[in-house]
């Protein structure tokens, strides 16, 4: 039994550690990088997977129940939201004039 | 009070007052988001949930975008994508 | 001193200056375009020809808002100094008012959610002046913001340089907005009825249906929704919600109030159908913030919802 209990709470600790690390690199990412494409995809990976990441570890270390069920329809709710923002910035990006690289498209009209 | 609150608290202070200082409306409306959610962090620590979820849907998410709305009428932000039509 | 780097970062960012020196065309989407704006604009202040009385005036006024902002502090903080410390042991947080709340609001007002209890049922004026402030506010907003007509019946909006694109062409936005808005509908009115049983109500119910409505039309365009919500029918509904509001609790006040008998059946805490006053109050409530939201939406970027007058 408690070897049990410790195998999962090894699982658990692990996951939600790389969470944590997802969630770092998001937003060192967020202030790093250089341009909005960047960004965005570093908010993005940190919003999909480390939160991914974080709410599996929270429902292997506390079992499922009407709570860790709610932690996966927010789970779900992130994945439906975040991509759909990020798809928008870079519409915007384009729609501004701005190439998917960063850089300001020079027209002359 | 334990550690978070006063670490969410400290959090709220600077917010508050980079919500002063910034010169950007763009930069001060998010800050003045995250100053929300921060706060509806905090009414969820300090037990009244109601005020959580009001604060979380008013503040961050209802006023955000009446402010985005403004800020573009007005010409401050996204200023081509008016002009295609 | 050296500011650390991250703190001098920051700073840079709040100042609004770059973060990092990056050359031109690869600084952030509104970055440039901004300053290109901003240029022109810096001409026209030209010192006018009542420089001394505008100097003096000035001067006088940076020292009266000094003075009137450290009064201000000054009265906030002596006041705080006066009371007690936060949590201490011989703090009056047992006084006769939270007593009465906690010990007897189950079997007064019959709610599970004491907070729920307390603001809808002991202090309902209280509330119902917090849903006027949103209606005036609306009809402020209505004076102010609202577009002419032109002749064929299409708004009057005078052409900005950026009017906010109504309906994007994606559909990818489209599909995420078609599965979320029902999710939000349905959450925002189990916030509202559930109101008296769990953490809620009318307040953040209403936010939350709102929100779902600007996504809608957001994405689909507010062509069939101004078929049905016009500004007759916000009036409409405003009115007979406030209206409603008002008259039940007169009658709950006219009885007595204070747990005396009124005849509303109070029900048995916990169900669905209990705490007499508080579902139909919260239904108002829920009803007016969710038409103020949208309103406020529509008004602030087309100037206008509805087709009718």
């Amino acid at each position: 039994m408690t070897v049990l209990e410790w195998i999962r709470f090894l699982i658990g600790a692990a996951l939600m550690l790389g969470g944590s690390f997802f969630m770092i690199t998001a937003v060192i990412g967020n202030f790093r990088f250089r341009n909005a494409p960047c960004r965005m995809h570093a908010a993005g990976l940190g919003d999909t997977l480390g939160i991914l990441l974080l709410f599996v570890g929270l429902l292997i270390l506390c079992g499922l129940s009407v709570f860790t069920l709610k932690l996966i329809i927010i789970v779900l709710l992130l994945w439906m939201t975040s991509p759909v923002a990020s798809h928008m910035i870079m519409r915007m990006q384009i729609e501004n004039g701005f190439t998917p690289d960063g850089r300001k498209e020079n027209k002359k009209k | 009070m334990n550690l978070a609150v006063v670490f969410l608290l400290t959090f709220l202070i600077v917010c508050a007052a980079s919500v002063a200082l910034t010169k950007d409306p763009l930069k001060a409306i998010l800050i003045q988001m995250g100053f929300s959610t921060i706060m509806a962090a905090i009414w969820l620590i300090l037990e009244s949930p109601d005020l959580a979820i009001t604060e979380a849907a008013v503040g961050a998410g209802v006023t955000g975008i009446l402010f985005f709305v403004t800020l573009r009428r007005i010409g401050l932000i996204g200023g081509k994508a008016g002009k295609k039509k | 001193m050296k500011l650390p780097r991250f703190l001098a970062v920051f700073l840079n960012w709040v100042e609004g200056e770059e973060v990092f020196p990056v050359p031109e065309q690869a600084s952030g989407p509104f970055h440039s375009e901004r300053i290109k704006k901003a240029d022109p604009k810096k001409k026209p202040q030209t010192p006018g020809r009542k420089k001394d009385h505008s100097k003096l005036l000035s001067a006088l006024y940076s020292a009266l808002s000094v003075i009137v902002c450290l009064t201000v502090i000054l009265t906030l903080l002596t006041t705080v100094s006066w009371l007690p410390r936060f949590g201490g042991d011989h703090n009056p947080v047992e006084n006769e008012v939270y007593t009465r709340y906690v010990e007897r609001e189950l079997e007064e007002a019959g709610a599970v959610n004491t907070v729920a209890g307390m603001i809808l049922d002991y202090r309902a004026f209280d509330t119902l002046g917090e849903s006027n402030v949103l209606f005036i506010a609306v009809c402020s907003v209505i004076i102010l913001l609202r577009a002419d007509r032109k002749k064929d019946g299409s708004l009057n909006i005078p052409e900005l340089e950026s009017t906010p694109e109504e309906k994007p062409d994606d559909i990818i936005f489209r599909c995420a907005a078609m599965i979320l808005m029902p999710v939000g509908l349905v959450f925002g009115i189990y916030v509202v009825l559930n109101g008296h049983l769990s953490a809620g109500g009318g307040f953040s119910g209403g936010a939350i249906i709102g929100a779902s409505m600007i996504l809608y039309v957001r994405a689909f365009g507010s062509e069939k929704l101004d078929k049905v919500f016009t500004f007759s029918t916000y009036k409409w509904i405003t009115f007979a919600a406030l209206i409603t509001y008002t008259l039940l609790k007169t009658w709950s006040f006219y009885t007595g109030a204070n747990g005396l008998e009124s005849g509303i059946p109070l029900g048995k805490p916990g169900a669905i159908l209990s705490a007499g006053l508080i579902l139909p109050l919260n239904i108002c409530v829920g009803l007016v913030v969710a038409c103020t939201m949208y309103a406020f939406y529509s008004l602030f970027s087309k100037g206008g919802f509805g087709n009718g007058q």
